[in-house]
Parts: C-alpha cells; structure tokens; sequence
C-alpha cells in the first residue's frame, strides 16, 4: 500500500465495523465492551480505488487489513501474465489474523471494487486478542472457515463442470454476504467483478464464463446486471451447483453454546 | 517437417458458437478453434478464439483472434520451430 501524500485521509468507520460483529457474533456471544472493542479496530480507515493492492507477493506483512466496505481478493500472478483468485474478501472479513508472523507475502490482496479498509498493527490485533479470549477465538473460527472456503474452491476447480462452479461461487457469495446483512430481500447483491475476474476464480476462459451465465440466465436461475446479481431461486441454482453451505460455519446457535461452554 | 491440417467441424459449446475448425499436426489433433457467434460477446461477436489445445505448453494466449487465420498461425508457431502458413490452408477451407 504506497504511503505517500496522495493517499486517501484517515476516516473514523467504527460505524462500518458492524459487519464484522455480525460475522463474529455468528460465532461467538459478545458483549458490549466486545463489541466495542471490535469496533475500535475501524477508527482509522482509508478509503482506496478498485485496483488498488493492499499488500503484493514478496512484501513483508506488517498489520492486518480490515475490511469494511468494498471487495478484495487474494490471487497469484504467473510470469507469463495469468492469474489465480484464490479468495474473495467481503465487508467483515479480516485479511489473514496473524499473516504478520509470516516475513514475506506468499500472494498478493487486491481490491476488486473501491473500498473501506483499516490497517490493523500487529501489535494491536496480538493486545486485542490477549484481552479478549473469546474474541481470539472467533477469529479463529473465521480463519478455520477460511480455510473450509479454500477447500471447497479447490473442489470447485477440480471436480465441478462450468456451470457448476459459477452456480456454487454465487450461491456461497449469497450465503457470505447475507451473514453481514447485504443481500437484498429481492436475493439481490452486489457483484463487482468482470467476467475476466469471474475466469480467474474459477479456471476458466472469460468467453466460457460468458456463455455459462447466459446459460443460468436463460434458465430462470439469476439476473447479472449493472454489477448486481439477483438469484431468482436459490434452492434450483444450490442444486445446480450441489452447493451445501455446511462449510461456511455460519449455525450460529450450536457454536454459540460450544464456545460458551469452552470459555467459561 | 510434420504436415498441418485444418478441418471444419461444429462444437457444442452451449451457445450460438458451433463453428469451428480441429487443426490436426502430423494427423494429430492439437487445436480447436471456435467463432464467436453468440449475441452475449458483443463486441467480440465474429471474432475467433482458441477453444482447446492438446499438447501446447501452458502460458500466455491471445483471447481473441480477429479471424480463424490468425489463430491458426499462431498455434501453428507454437507447435514447431519452424512456422509454416496455415493461415491460406484456413482461408481455402472457409
């Protein structure tokens, strides 16, 4: 991220720091002091261009990027110009808990559309989680996810056919942004990705990931327009996609009373 | 020096783009080319993309060609060292 005189001026977004208590609340309890907490990590945000990277491959990560509105994603980039996302960063999610305790970025973190970000110090997330347990251990829940979420793209990559893999990318970006409250009771969220983004996700050609989302038009399944997508039947488009949301975690209750049980 | 063919042949491809051409080095396949003929590519509507190679090494890929021709040179100089002009072979078969 370039320090110099041009960037955007610090912006207090504890406001913003509601999705992630939403996400974290799924998995843990928290009170108000937590709350609290969680959102003073937002007090200083920036606000950057699509485009921007936060943090490139070779880079020594020193803090912890927080997003809080906007869209990012983790990807590799291969000598001969081709790419791989491996993951996309929604409104709530924290950019790898404890990526400082690496001294070099194996991959690089983009944003996909302009965004809200805190640049968390790694000495404030280690105090943040020394004082507060229970918060530790939802980011850790959230990292376990992550990971979870990793599988499942992989199987997305390896076994699933094209239309498979865009139905079930889309089914779980509803599942994910429904958690921090930003899908539309229409079904409707914000897309910000191109087609060339959507075929570096899922390891395809940008023409064959046209012809696939005209394939779900014409089926009734979704709506792609103006950045948004609409899912007109997502229990038609899951089965599709044989989509089971099992791996995001997001049961709230069950885990609730586990980790309430396990902090005490 | 190996022979390079091309014939026409139609794909399914789940949309309007059937056309296509099987390039075939020294009787084996190695490349198929396909027209965008689709309405949804816009403004890429005509042009010619490589659909699937068997044997090329992975790496950089033009995405569009603007005619079978090109694309069918361009696969044709990454198949051998020595490029020869597939392109008039093409253009005879269209």
């Amino acid at each position: 991220m370039s320090d110099d005189k041009s960037r955007s001026k610090e912006i207090d977004a504890r406001d913003a720091a509601q999705a992630l208590i939403d996400k974290l609340g799924r998995f843990v309890p928290l009170n108000d002091t937590e709350r609290e907490a969680l959102r003073h990590l937002a007090r200083k945000a920036r606000r950057f261009p699509r485009g921007t990277d936060l943090i490139g491959e070779g880079d020594k990560p020193v803090s912890v990027f927080l997003l809080l509105e906007g869209w990012a994603y983790r990807y590799k980039s291969m000598v001969d110009g081709g790419r791989q996302i491996m993951a996309y960063l929604l409104p709530g999610d924290l950019c790898d808990v404890q990526i400082f305790l690496f001294e070099e970025m194996d991959h690089s973190i983009g944003l996909l559309s302009d965004a809200l970000v805190a640049k968390i110090p790694a000495a404030e997330m280690l105090d943040l989680m020394d004082r507060f347990p229970r918060i530790e251990r939802a980011l850790m829940w959230a990292t376990l996810v992550d990971e979870a979420t990793l599988r499942e793209w992989l199987l997305n990559v390896g076994q699933r056919d094209a239309l498979q893999r865009l139905a079930h990318l889309f089914c779980e970006l509803c599942v994910r942004l429904s958690v921090v409250n930003l899908v539309d009771e229409s079904g409707t969220y914000f897309l910000p990705l191109t087609q060339t983004e959507l075929a570096d996700t899922t390891g395809m050609t940008a023409v064959h990931v046209n012809r696939s989302l005209q394939r779900l038009r014409q089926d009734g399944l979704i709506v792609a327009r103006d950045g948004r997508l609409t899912i007109l039947d997502f229990n038609r488009l899951a089965e599709v996609a044989g989509f089971n949301a099992t791996y995001l975690h997001t049961d709230g209750p069950s885990v609730e009373q586990k980790l309430r049980l396990r902090a005490q | 020096m190996s022979q390079t063919s091309a014939y026409k042949l139609r794909v399914r491809t789940d949309s309007a783009d059937s056309n296509a051409l099987m390039l075939l080095d020294g009787g084996e396949l190695v490349a198929i080319l396909v027209e965008l003929a689709d309405e949804s590519h816009g403004e890429a509507r005509g042009q010619w993309i490589i659909e699937a190679t068997f044997g090329l090494k992975p790496g950089y890929r033009p995405e569009f060609f603007n005619c079978a021709a090109d694309a069918g040179n361009w696969i044709s100089q990454h198949i051998s060292d020595r490029p020869f002009d597939l392109g008039s072979h093409i253009a005879e078969l269209l």
